[in-house]
This record gives C-alpha cells, structure tokens and sequence, in this order.
C-alpha cells in the first residue's frame, strides 16, 4: 500500500468538532438510561452553599426512609461532612470529592452509579456541590432537579443566576422563619422563580421547623409502590 | 467558573493532535462558546496559554468565536436567535422569553456548546 506522506513543512487543517459539554450532556443520557433500566428515581439537588440541600435531603430521608430504599450521592471538594450528617443505617451514602471542581458532572455520577447496588434502590438523591452557576452546565441525569436556595442570601438570589431556575423542576425557599428578619420576601422570590420558569413548583420551607416538607414530598410525585415510581 | 477545568480538556485534546499527527507548531485553534453556557471566553484564552506553555501550541493564534443562543418557541413556533444582554455585572442576561410572542415556553437548541472547532499545524 502506498501511504503518502507529508512533506515537511506542511500545513494542515485537523477537523475536530468536539463538544466539551455535549459530552457532559451525552453521559448524562447514558445515566438516565441506567437508572430507568433499574427504576431508580434521581433527584439532583442543587443550591447556594449554607442554603439547606443537606437539611432538606436528612428530612427527606427521615419522611422516605420506611417507605423506599434510598441512597444518596453526596458532592462536596473535599469533606465528607455532609456524608457524615446525612448517615443513617438503612441509607446507602456514596461521597465524591470534585476536589478543585465546582460542579458534579455526569462522569462522577457514572462512577458513583457503579457503586450503588442500583437494583435494590428505588431513590437517588444527588446532592450537587454549594453553587448557584456551574451545576447549570452540567445535568447528571436525573428525573427531576431541585434548587434550594434560602431568605437569608438575599432578595437577588434569583434574578442573579436565572440559568440554574430555568431547568429547575422545583425550587425550594428555606429559612422563612428568618423572613421576616431579613427583611426578604418570599412571595418576591416566588414572582421572580416563575418569571424564569412557569413550571417550577415554589415551595417555601422552614427545615429548622419542619415546615413545607410534605409538599416538597409531594412535589416529587412519588408513587408509593416499590419500584413503580417512574 | 469551569473554565479552569474546560480548558484544560481542550488543550489536553490539542496536545493528543500534536502527537498524533506529529505536528512541529500548532498554527491556529479555533473555539465555539455559547453565549448560554457560563464560560468565559477570555479567562479560556488566558488557561490555555499557560497550558500551552513550551508545547509546540506556545505560539498558536487562539480564536474563540461567541454563538449566539438558538431557540425554537413552543408557542408560536419561531425558530432563531435571540439576543443575549451584555451589560450586566457579573454574567449576561439571557432573556427567557420568545422575541416574537413573548411567552417563555422555548426550547433551547444551540448556544450552549464549548466546541474545539479545528486546529491548524505545520510539520
């Protein structure tokens, strides 16, 4: 066979066409499809740092925990602090440490599915790491995606980082025992959510009090059979 | 905020061409950013030249082309660009809404890539 050779000197033109997010977006897929195949709900919960993801996800545990096998992923740069607030004994906890990195992204999820016994899981919970920007850019592929964000960071919260409500499936306001103290108001954090996205379900809660939890609850619409959440 | 990460991707998928191809100088490195994903067009430049630093891509021109976001409205069914806010503080604005109907049911469909479009080299 004859191979034709450049000759030195040569300039060349390399078509690469290679999507550095697609890729994020195409092992999401590939996540998705592992977790239908397995009929594991995913639920990504995102949201600012100190918001109350961590909160929310232990009162959740404490609410779904008799009726569904539940694991949880939970991203952070480098404690296991979370991890370790979160452990309960019949709660399968999985911590990945992004290190320097902002975000989870759907090749730690992949890595950490490979961890979980998936086939005698019916629930997910993904705790993204404390940022309102980078999770945007980066679905893990999961069925839904909540975004916690809290009274006490502010009226702006929302109008600031519209990207990360405009996927969001519900939204979580906590802290509103603290409102009226920070002079914030939810119902305006409410307006602001659905003027991003009609379709979120806005949900004010106290974790503190336990307020508003069963309507997240609800807002998750899980079926109470095993294995027929989907 | 990712661009740190990002881009060293890109400049490890730039080195892997320079070896493949056994080029002596990388020429030119062309880059698609969507104006909807949260990367910073000069902060990749600035990474990538540090990790470009004493490659055979030390020299190479980078060109970093913003695309605008694509949208297709579910509404009234229009199909195109729409324009993207610079002038606030901290990230642009993206409007969320259809420019032609004004009702915020759009699907997005490009703009938010991070595309290593083609490299030029010399052997």
């Amino acid at each position: 066979m004859d191979i034709i050779e450049p000759e030195e000197g040569e300039i060349l033109d390399i078509e690469l066409e290679e999507d550095f997010l697609e890729k994020n977006r195409q092992l999401s897929v590939k996540n998705r499809a592992l977790l239908d195949k397995n009929k594991v709900r995913a639920i990504d919960v995102m949201g600012s740092i100190g918001s109350g993801k961590t909160s929310l996800i232990q009162l959740l545990l404490s609410i779904l925990g008799k009726k569904f096998r539940i694991a949880v992923i939970a991203g952070d740069l480098t404690t296991s602090i979370d991890a370790e607030r979160l452990r309960q004994p019949e709660v399968k906890i999985i911590q990945v440490n992004t290190g320097k990195e902002c975000h989870l992204d759907a090749r730690l999820i992949e890595r950490a599915l490979k961890s979980l016994p998936l086939s005698s899981t019916d629930l997910l919970f993904i705790e993204n790491v404390g940022n309102l920007i980078c999770p945007a850019d980066f679905p893990l592929g999961t069925h839904q995606r909540i975004v916690v964000i809290s009274v006490t960071e502010g009226p702006w919260m929302v109008v600031k980082h519209p990207y990360i409500f405009r996927d969001a499936d519900i939204v979580v306001i906590n802290k509103i025992d603290l409102a009226e103290a920070m002079q914030v108001s939810p119902e305006k954090l409410t307006q602001d959510v659905s003027g991003i996205n009609p379709n979120a379900k806005v949900i004010p809660v106290s974790c503190r009090y336990k307020k508003g939890i069963f309507e997240v609850v609800s807002a998750l619409e899980l079926n109470l059979s095993n294995k027929g959440i989907i | 905020m990712h661009d740190f990460s990002i881009s060293q991707q890109i400049a490890s998928k730039v080195i892997e061409e320079i070896n493949r191809e056994r080029a002596f100088k990388v020429i030119e490195i062309k880059i698609k950013i969507g104006e909807l994903t949260h990367l910073n067009p000069e902060q990749i430049d600035f990474w990538l030249k540090q990790f470009f630093h004493d490659t055979p891509a030390e020299d190479a021109k980078i060109l970093i082309e913003k695309t605008p976001p694509l949208i297709y409205c579910k509404g009234c069914g229009y199909r195109g660009t729409i324009k993207v806010r610079d002038d606030f503080f901290i990230y642009p604005f993206i409007p969320l809404n259809c420019p032609k109907c004004g009702l915020n049911k759009i699907e997005i469909k490009g703009g938010n890539e991070c595309l290593l479009e083609k490299i030029k080299i010399k052997r």
